[in-house]
């Protein structure tokens, strides 16, 4: 009979610095990984950080494990039933109304649930332009400033349709007012950034089979997939990250694989996970400023 | 012979990805060599499906292309990229600091500074 692991899950609250969040999601995770039969213990739990959320439920729903929830009280359950903790939304061929009509319901709260979309060309733009609009809804955030709100979706949605061979996205938001940002994660489960490089076979001997190298190119702009002729692609992650943290003065942070990049306020760093543990995929988490400083302007990030 | 593709009858008012970009070589007429892409009622276009025209243009050599109907953002946004494209890419020079941890201890000491 499989060995049942009891993990504890912390209280991660939205006034902790966000290196918590990291900690603990990885932390619960790699624990997680022990075993095949899995408890969640709830126990101490009275607020989830969106950072630590996001990434758990969407482990919790594609890593194929028995994993169940116990000891959460009504409130955090309550909570977790409205964001499709368990059960995600999931969005395949639908006509664009009827996504509307969905998420149509999501215009007055505070949070994106849980969603899932298939990777299929048809609703490629459907989906991220329905998502921005929630956004904008939900955080009031108008037409005119609308624009790097749907630079950071469609450059992110576009890089793992591109470059994930992920079966399926995953995207979750919590728009915090008091702090003024929406928290942001996108994520696939698919062949990593290194991975995607290896596919390749480019920049081998600068990665060296490191994965925190591979991760470091791509968000400097290397790309898998230039023209012969010119050098026109690489430009989504690296650009968007400069216009989300230089610009908006907000935060940007990605794990694949066994590696984790951070890049907030004057910090650039790289992280090697490799000894303790592995995202099978990658996932965006973007802290991202409702007020945008007085002297932002769009145009200025373009490239 | 002149062709005018409205990208709104093809598109929503939100051009996103690159793969829907590409869709357009299969609107193009193979016998107009005059093509006008009438952006009226397009809100947004991404950089990656501009990238994506400016390599239908550049394949199709033959043919000129003309922009109608763009709002600022989208008139700037296929600037740029063109602009981009046609220029040799700089990077920033990094501060990147590179970090290994062998455990979850040193891990998290290192994650609780953050």
């Amino acid at each position: 009979m499989a060995k049942t692991v009891i993990v504890k899950i912390p209280n991660v609250s939205e006034e902790v610095r966000i290196g918590y969040s990291f900690n603990y999601m990885i932390k619960v995770m790699a624990e997680t990984e022990t075993a095949d039969v899995v408890q969640w213990d709830f126990a101490d739990v009275t607020f989830l950080h969106p950072f630590f959320l996001a990434p758990l439920a969407i482990y919790k729903n594609t890593s194929g494990k028995n994993i169940e929830c116990i000891n959460m009280s009504l409130r955090i359950q309550s909570y977790l039933n409205c964001i499709c903790f368990d059960r995600m939304l999931h969005f395949g061929q639908e006509k664009r109304e009827d996504i509307e009509a969905v998420m149509q319901k999501y215009t007055d709260k505070t949070y994106l649930p849980l969603c899932s979309f298939s990777m299929t060309d048809s609703n490629k733009d459907t989906f991220g332009s329905i998502i921005k609009s929630v956004l904008m809804k939900q955080a009031n955030i108008s037409q005119s400033r609308s624009s790097s709100l749907s630079y950071l979706i469609s450059e992110l949605l576009d890089n793992i349709y591109e470059h994930s061979q992920s079966a399926n996205g995953y995207v979750f938001s919590q728009y915090l007012e008091r702090e003024g940002v929406i928290d942001l994660c996108i994520a696939d489960t698919g062949i990593t950034v290194a991975g995607c490089f290896e596919q390749a076979k480019l920049y081998q001997e600068e990665i060296d089979g490191k994965e925190t190298e591979a991760l470091k190119l791509a968000n400097e702009g290397y790309s898998t997939k230039n023209r012969p002729e010119a050098e026109n692609r690489g430009y989504g992650i690296s650009t968007s990250k400069e216009m989300l943290v230089v610009g908006m003065k907000g935060a940007f942070f990605m794990l694949s694989g066994g590696a984790f990049h951070r890049y907030e306020n004057g910090a650039n760093d790289y992280i090697d996970l490799k000894n303790i543990f592995r995202w099978h995929g990658t996932v965006l988490l973007m802290r991202i400023p409702v007020v945008l400083p007085k002297d932002f302007n769009y145009y200025d990030y373009l490239e | 012979m002149k062709q005018t593709i409205r990208l709104q009858d093809i598109y929503s008012a939100d051009l996103y990805t690159r793969s829907r970009a590409s869709e357009l070589r299969a609107c193009i007429n193979e016998n107009a060599n005059e093509i006008t892409l009438d952006f009226d009622g397009i809100g947004f276009m991404s950089r990656s499906f501009a990238d994506e025209v400016c390599n239908i243009i550049d394949d199709l050599k033959d043919k000129t292309f003309s922009f109608t109907g763009q709002n600022d953002d989208v008139a700037t946004m296929m600037t740029k990229v063109r602009e981009g494209r046609s220029r040799e890419r700089k990077r920033g020079i990094g501060n990147a600091k590179m970090y290994e941890f062998k455990d979850m201890e040193s891990l998290s000491k290192f994650l609780l500074t953050m």
